[in-house]
């Protein structure tokens, strides 16, 4: 399975809610954040997912997209489609063929995969889209870390870009870790945060092995890691215990700015990797889905992607801080009237 | 074409009356005001202005059933829509038709009840006279449309929120001797200027309230006036025209030109022009509406409206003063029956028979009344001239 | 009680609400938007192409509708933001378009202002998320 990303960019919302405020109104943050984004009240996985497609779109040709991969644990509807609002919005052609993936976190490295094994060899671009806004009850220490963004790439068959090595990925059976039940919109788990964090790094671990394997690597063959981040020092240590360096993880490394955002927990920082990346650069990026599964991928950047005049960077410093009564009103704003 | 009868309500907050009991009360104070009397057989037509008919229980046929109500349920009766501006196109149409020769003795006037509503479903009704889909689905509200207007006008002007809240100020003041008026209690100029934000820079001081209330006018031909009253009250000119709906296709959102047609059409007509107005009832929704009357109705030069109403010249005992009544701002504003209740108060006026004296424009011959339907789709100006 | 636009309305209106498609004249050359049957600017042209707008303007008017003011629809957004700024954006392409402002700066909109549309939920109604576009000010 050949292909490259020729393009790539990313959308932060504009508000933020930092420690301190949790601090104010809990008495404790739960998260290892310094702040996080938070979605507006008009915004949800499909607007964001439009605002990160709009931008590569401007770089290369809507008509010429033939895939379109859409990546979202909190799409707007349980059931419709989403593509086909993402796809009316950005003018892509009605002949795309869609897939909408999302039951976790994972679908962001599952919509790459996707993306790939559906442009085949065709001489088109497939475009890939993901954005995330995920909720937990307010109370909940689950909620403390859950952010907000999305995260666009545009691919293509063949070599030269940023190429595609190759994957690795594993699925298995974990019971109550990070879960929505049907009809619900929050995410629960059983609150075992040892349970949990050993099904991750178990799972990434993994998966970041077996490709190494597979590709006769070893970890100082990257020069970027990005690992999943739902949890700061949960991603710093197990790269640090899979053998990375804090060189090779730190470009990647979001979290802290934006919180878990879902299925753009790794994408969003192999974008802000792609951004600076030069020809030559080999990037590891990894995806994490509870309950649970892991995929990794290696790439490498034979020439840099195109970027929108807003990179990560520019996301990331352009915010309004809101303060906790706030955030709760948008947390609660199904209920407000 | 002569106005021989007028009466109306008072406008405000009356839980007590419906749509028909507030029309049958202007209808027996109408038949009242009529000097010479007047057989209600000898009506022929009634046009009559309405948005929501209470909340919309009877958007079909209002008409027949408020005039059957009143024991006149063979009249040919319509009911006319063009928001707030209802009651003054149905003031339009009973004078065309009086003007065609086809009927001598119409009614003419407007009904509105607001106050049952919660805030929730008046804001339904306040929001479905824009263009509703580009500007009320769009967030935006009737007030908002008007704070654009404000906005805007600011900028280009130099408009102050002083002097927005000086017409609130005047027209409170005036409305203190309306025994018809909703509000009959003076405001200060710090009061009005401090009141909660509705649609910046509108504050709830600088908005017509919802009101309950209703006004009807009898017309009939300059020659039949005299069988009704040795005192009729002429329609000297009249002019409607319309305008784009939605303010986005206004080329100028400082001026309403459906008001500034209809009031050449009028003047034109009355072979009169601004400056031989004595009086005038001008539709002042949200306090710049009043400012930019002026300029659309001619009063002054564009851009000058502030400067006329800070000199006093639209102040009781000013040169040309402006809705001596209070206005909607004060008066009321019962959607339907505010334009045939801008004729109502002129037809006291020209009479000189304003309920108290104090309030009587001394001498006044020429009126004009003004009323525009939303932020400026349609408007209707009339010119009237007393008949002593 | 919402001003009651039926979901097949809303649905004829998506490409002028997703993707601010317009109308251009092809009598005079100017762009309707939203669309109108006889050209607004020649007032004899009624034959039109589609066209796709910039989205970018600028501020021609402004206001910030208050919580309580708010029409029902957008009730629960009011409340949630206290107030929220709506926009008289004359596009470059040359239409005026009455639309909310996202990320307003904090000393609020002003005339003159550059914006550009983005996509996002305008309201919902029957459980059906209306979806349209707002402005932000460019950077
Ligand atoms: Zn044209």
């Amino acid at each position: 399975m050949a292909g490259r990303i020729i393009a790539c960019a990313t959308y932060v919302p504009f508000l933020r809610l930092t420690r301190a405020e949790y601090r104010k109104a809990w008495g404790r943050c739960a998260a290892d954040i310094s702040e996080k984004a938070v979605a507006d009240f008009d915004e949800d996985a499909v607007t964001m997912a439009v605002e990160a497609g709009r931008q590569v779109l401007a770089l290369v040709d809507a008509a010429g997209v033939r895939v379109l991969a859409l990546a979202s644990t909190t799409l707007p509807y349980a059931e419709k489609m989403a593509a086909g609002t993402v796809a009316a919005a950005l003018g892509l052609p009605e002949k795309v063929t869609s897939v909408e993936l999302g039951t976790s976190a994972r679908a962001g490295t599952e919509a790459l995969l996707s993306a790939l094994a559906l442009l085949g060899g065709e001489e088109a671009t497939a475009l890939v889209l993901a954005a995330d806004c995920p909720a937990a009850g307010p109370g909940e220490d689950l909620d403390h870390a859950l952010g907000a963004a999305a995260c666009a790439f545009v691919l293509a068959a063949g070599s030269g870009g940023v190429e595609f090595e190759g994957a690795a990925s594993r699925v298995t059976e974990r019971l109550g870790e990070r879960f929505v039940p049907r009809g619900a919109v929050r995410i629960r788990d059983v609150g075992v945060r040892t349970y949990t964090g050993e099904a991750y790094a178990a799972t990434v671990g993994a998966v970041v092995r077996d490709l190494l394997e597979r590709l006769g690597r070893r970890p100082g063959d990257y020069r970027y890691v990005v690992l999943p981040q739902f949890d700061g020092r949960q991603t710093a240590s197990l790269g640090r215990r899979l053998g990375f360096t804090s060189e090779q993880m730190e470009a990647g490394l979001i979290f802290a700015r934006v919180g878990d955002t879902g299925v753009c927990a790794s994408l969003l920082g192999f974008c802000a990797v792609l951004e600076q990346a030069s020809p030559g650069d080999r990037i590891l990026v990894a995806g994490y889905g509870s309950g649970c599964g892991g995929q990794a991928l290696s790439f490498v950047v034979r020439e840099p992607v195109l970027r929108p005049p807003h990179g990560l960077h520019y996301w990331l410093e352009r915010k309004r801080y809101i303060d906790y009564l706030h955030y709760l009103k948008l947390r609660l704003k199904e209920q407000l009237l | 074409m002569a106005i021989v009868g007028a009466g109306q309500t008072a406008f405000g907050d009356f839980p007590e009356k419906g749509v028909k009991e507030l029309f049958a009360e202007a209808y027996f104070e109408m038949l009242k005001s009529v000097d010479k009397g007047l057989d209600p057989a000898m009506i022929e037509a009634a046009y009559l202005g309405c948005l929501s008919a209470g909340g919309g229980f009877q958007l079909g046929q209002l008409a027949p059933l408020l005039l059957g109500y009143v024991g006149l349920p063979h009249v040919p009766a319509v009911r006319l829509e063009n928001a707030c501006a209802s009651g003054g196109f149905a003031l339009y149409a009973a004078v065309c038709a009086v003007a065609s020769g086809h009927f001598k003795v119409v009614l003419a006037g407007g009904v509105e009840k607001m106050r049952d509503l919660s805030g929730q479903k008046g804001r339904y009704w306040l929001g479905v006279s824009g263009d509703t889909e580009y500007e009320r689905l769009a967030g935006c509200t009737f007030a908002g449309i008007y704070a654009l207007m404000a906005n805007r006008y600011m900028f280009e002007y130099g408009l102050t929120r002083r002097q927005l809240s000086l017409v609130a100020v005047k027209n409170h003041r005036h409305a203190v001797a309306n025994p018809k008026a909703q509000f009959r209690r003076a405001v200060t100029l710090e009061e009005a200027m401090e009141g909660p934000m509705v649609a910046h820079p509108l504050n709830i001081w600088d908005c017509s309230p919802t009101s309950d209330g209703a006004a009807l006018v009898l017309i009939c031909s300059a020659e039949l006036a005299r069988e009704f009253t040795d005192r009729p009250v002429y329609v000297a000119g009249f002019g409607a025209a319309g305008d784009y709906l939605a303010l986005h296709d206004r080329a100028d959102i400082t001026k309403l030109r459906a008001a500034r047609k209809a009031a050449r059409a009028a003047y034109e007509r009355a072979g009169l022009g601004p400056g031989d107005i004595d009086l005038a009832e001008v539709h002042d929704c949200f306090t710049i509406a009043e400012l930019l009357a002026y300029e659309d109705l001619g009063f002054c030069e564009e851009g000058k409206a502030a400067r006329l109403l800070e000199e006093g010249h639209t102040s009781f005992g000013g040169r040309l003063p402006v809705n001596v009544s209070g206005g909607l701002k004060a008066k009321g504003h019962p959607l339907g029956a505010t334009g045939c209740g801008q004729a109502c108060e002129i037809f006291a006026q020209l009479r000189g028979q304003a309920v108290e004296p104090s309030r009587q424009v001394p001498g006044a011959e020429i009126a004009l009344s003004h009323n525009v339907g939303g932020s400026g789709g349609t408007a209707t100006v009339f010119i009237y001239r007393g008949g002593s | 009680m919402g001003a009651h636009i039926s979901v097949p309305m809303y649905q004829r209106a998506v490409p002028q609400r997703y993707r601010l498609v317009g109308l251009r004249c092809r009598n005079c050359g100017r762009v309707n938007f939203p669309p109108k049957g006889v050209c607004r600017y020649c007032g004899v042209g009624a034959d039109f192409e589609e066209c796709r707008l910039s989205g970018r303007g600028t501020v021609h008017s402004w206001t910030l509708i208050a919580g309580a003011g708010a029409p029902p629809e957008f009730a629960a957004e009011a409340a949630c933001k206290g107030s929220y700024p709506v926009v008289l954006v004359e596009l470059d392409e040359g239409p005026r378009i009455i639309a909310q402002m996202v990320d307003p700066p904090e000393e609020g909109p002003r005339i003159g202002m550059r914006v550009e549309a983005v996509f996002r939920r305008i309201y919902e109604e029957e459980g059906v998320i209306r979806y349209g576009f707002k402005f932000r000010p460019m950077t």
